[in-house]
């Protein structure tokens, strides 16, 4: 019986894998002062931190004009330092599943299921909020500031498996050498 | 502890600690055999992780034994001694 041929789909899945382990083992000794657990939970408080200043910057840009500006600076901000948070912690939330053995697997969906309940809740308050602003609010920069908080929401979806993966991940055994 | 599905979790003891110290293996090495990463090892030495039967059978074949010698529902005892008792018995 010959083998079938893999899917496009799957033959996609492994070239991510191999990507993905290619880009693993070129980034496993970046930054070696922000990988122990205690320097990723810092980093991680200042990532909410940051997100907690851009949200506040989008609802500002209803009445400051150079608010749009503080929350450009603060979303591009959260975004690299999510680009890091990601290097310091593997990218395992990101990772294809052909990457990662199923106890890694198991952390990952953990993490994706909790980041998709972050996504809808913080989605449904921005969409909220514009939809409210406009019935009750007449003001030209809703628009701005709604665009700006359901992208701050959507950021903050996006990258809460990679903060909660590098929150609990633990620091290597030494035995496992 | 993965996989978690409905129902009352049970339990699975193990082996795998005192099976790849008695080898002299480390988790590194046991981990690179079942192609697994080294802390998958120990969370499953811990019963942080539960193994799937693929994975645990991967296992088996390292030790080179079955997989009630490796994995029960029940406390596991030190081999030697479940060996001499079913001397014992026979």
């Amino acid at each position: 019986m010959t083998k079938p041929e893999p899917s496009l789909f799957a033959r996609y899945q492994e070239s991510r894998a191999q990507m993905f382990v290619n880009s693993d083992k070129h980034y496993a000794n970046w930054l070696p002062g922000l990988r122990p657990q205690r320097r990723r939970r810092t980093f991680v408080i200042g990532l909410v931190a940051l997100l907690v200043a851009t949200a506040a910057f989008a609802l500002a840009t209803l009445t400051v004009e150079w608010a749009l500006g503080g929350w450009g600076l603060c979303y591009i901000a959260f975004f690299f330092a999510s680009i890091v948070l990601g290097i310091v912690s593997h990218s395992r939330a990101e990772a294809p599943e052909g990457a990662l053995d199923e106890y890694e697997v198991a952390h990952r969906n953990h993490a994706r299921s909790i980041g998709l309940t972050v996504t809808q809740g913080l989605g449904t308050v921005a969409a909220a909020y514009v939809f409210l602003g406009a019935m009750f609010l007449d003001n030209p920069n809703l628009a701005l500031s709604g665009g700006a908080l359901v992208l701050t929401a959507l950021g903050a979806g996006r990258f809460s498996p990679a903060m909660i993966l590098a929150w609990s991940a633990p620091d290597n055994d030494p035995e496992d050498g | 502890m993965s996989p978690i599905k409905r129902g009352t979790a049970l339990p699975i003891f193990n082996r795998v600690g005192v099976l790849r110290a008695e080898r002299k293996m480390s988790r590194a090495q046991l981990a690179e055999l079942v192609e697994v990463n080294p802390q998958t090892v120990g969370a499953l030495e811990r019963g942080d992780h539960y193994p799937s039967l693929d994975l645990a059978m991967r296992i088996c074949d390292v030790f080179d034994l079955p997989i009630e010698a490796v994995f029960s529902r029940t406390e596991l005892g030190p081999l030697s001694a479940e060996l001499f008792r079913r001397e014992k018995d026979r």
